[in-house]
């Protein structure tokens, strides 16, 4: 017991010392102002982003990071290392997160996708040599991700406002708070911790960011250069694709944008918002 | 005489011979029309050796023909549709669409990927139906994709193509929202957006 207590007390000081930059933030930067204009106002509340000025400005943050560090790992990563060496290093950093998925599958009462993922992880840490060859999805039991963020989701704890972490990226409170709690029940997490190897922790996160950065080399670019605001578009695409992943890529029925058409134009009732975006109307602040 | 392990079966045939030409099943329909649309959209899209122009040709009347192309842009507008003037909705619309159609006829440029077949359907709310389909990748898990079916006339138009969860009408919704708050909640700083957008994105194709 004693030793737990190590990784809970190096988590609480590095959250502690985010939320003190966070605070610092949030002095000089402000909040944005809602505009008046009823449409507008209507817009600016579906865009929940209060802190867009912040936002914005570590947006810019992360993206010189990208230009100028992330990206180019990411491109001699892609470069150096072969296809299939690259894919066994995804199926390793895949089956080193399974405890955690599998937490995550329990945690939502999904219990047939944490036997998928605990099979997964048998066989895959056997057969597949440590994780290195996805043997498990071949035999039809496919990867599937889950975490911390996705779990409160499912208990319906909203989302919050969007947030523009440093260096990783989109999130919200929620998911923010599901990337520490990931982290915090994470078994080798602990493990190193608790062997003062802590470090390792960081250096694996940073192996997968990297490994992630590099699959969507292509779609990013192309995102950037045909968006009229990247910004904008990384905040829809993010809630778009956080709603898709908490419904476990379920299609939900009658899922239609809203076509705010009016009644003169077609003759018919403007939909309604659809169930794919209740997730985020039940959101409040957490 | 007839007995009952017979009637059963006979009964089946003849209710099902009966019920097959009458009532045309849309869920079927749409999967038809998603398979031969996306064939034919393959097909002419991946020639070797056509030009940017030739390829954005092609799509556009791919795309006037397939897609509910005065809904996607109404949609797209969301909220800000209705109050757009006559003559803000006639610049908007053809620059929507040329927009659009510079984007995704680039995505077909080194496309060598397979075509669309339709797995499942189902019909969904405001009487659109729902096609379902995966896009195999030899690099990882498929794409899960989604085609919402309407109906103009008669005929089935896509509304929507959703892709892992992400819909193209949302996307270019919250995007245009956006642009309208930045520039005072005005939809002629869209439409000015929008212009200088497509202009830079046809200049870098040719």
């Amino acid at each position: 017991m004693n030793r737990l207590r190590f990784p809970c007390l190096r988590i609480a000081l590095n959250s502690g010392r985010i939320a003190l930059i966070a605070g610092l933030m949030l002095t000089f930067q402000g909040c944005a102002t809602p505009p008046t204009d009823p449409d507008a106002l209507a817009a600016y509340n579906e865009a929940n982003d209060p802190l867009e000025p912040m936002n914005r400005q570590i947006f810019a943050f992360n993206e010189f990071a990208d230009t100028y560090l992330i990206r180019p790992l990411a491109e001699g990563y892609v470069a150096v290392v072969p296809t299939p060496a690259r894919h066994s290093l995804r199926n390793f950093l895949n089956n080193l997160h399974s405890p955690v998925i599998f937490a995550n599958d329990l945690l939502q009462a999904e219990f047939q996708r944490a036997g998928n993922t605990l099979g997964r992880m048998f066989v895959n840490t056997t057969v597949g040599i440590g994780g290195l060859f996805d043997v498990a999805g071949d035999i039809g039991l496919p990867y599937h991700d889950e975490d911390f963020g996705q779990t409160l989701a499912v208990w319906g704890v909203g989302e919050g406002p969007y947030l523009v972490l440093p260096v990783l990226g989109p999130s919200n409170p929620r998911d923010a708070v599901g990337i520490f709690a990931d982290g915090f029940m994470d078994p080798l997490n602990i493990y190193l911790e608790n062997t003062r190897r802590g470090y390792l922790t960081y250096v694996r996160a940073a192996i997968d960011g990297i490994d992630k950065r590099s699959q969507v080399l292509d779609v990013l670019d192309d995102i950037k250069r045909t968006s009229l605001d990247f910004y904008a578009t990384i905040r829809s695409l993010y809630r778009q694709r956080r709603i898709d992943e908490i419904n476990n890529g379920e299609p939900t029925p009658g899922t239609v944008a809203p076509s705010y058409m009016s009644e003169k134009d077609k003759g018919v009732k403007p939909a309604t918002s659809p169930a794919s975006e209740s997730v985020s109307e039940k959101s409040s602040s957490l | 005489m007839i007995t009952r392990r017979l009637l059963i079966p006979i009964v089946f045939v003849v209710v099902g011979l009966a019920g097959r030409p009458a009532a045309a099943d849309p869920a079927q329909d749409a999967q038809t029309f998603i398979n031969d649309f996306g064939h034919r959209a393959i097909e002419a899209l991946t020639e070797k050796n056509i030009s940017d122009a030739e390829l954005i040709k092609r799509f556009k009347t791919l795309f006037e023909e397939g897609f509910d192309v005065s809904y996607i842009a109404r949609s797209a507008l969301g909220r800000f549709w209705p109050r757009a003037t006559d003559d803000e909705k006639a610049q908007y619309v053809p620059l929507f669409e040329d927009y659009v159609v510079t984007i995704y006829a680039g995505q077909f440029r080194d496309y060598t990927g397979q075509g669309v077949t339709a797995k499942s359907a189902q019909v969904g709310t405001d009487g659109v139906i729902i096609v379902f389909s995966d896009i195999v990748s030899s690099d990882g898990p498929p794409t899960k994709l989604e085609w919402i079916i309407g109906n103009v006339d008669g005929k089935p138009k896509i509304r929507d193509i959703k892709i892992e969860g992400v819909s193209m009408i949302t996307t270019y919704r919250d995007q245009f929202a956006n642009e309208i708050l930045q520039r005072d909640g005005k939809i002629a700083g869209l439409i000015n957006a929008l212009r200088e957008k497509t202009a830079s994105l046809h200049a870098n194709n040719g």
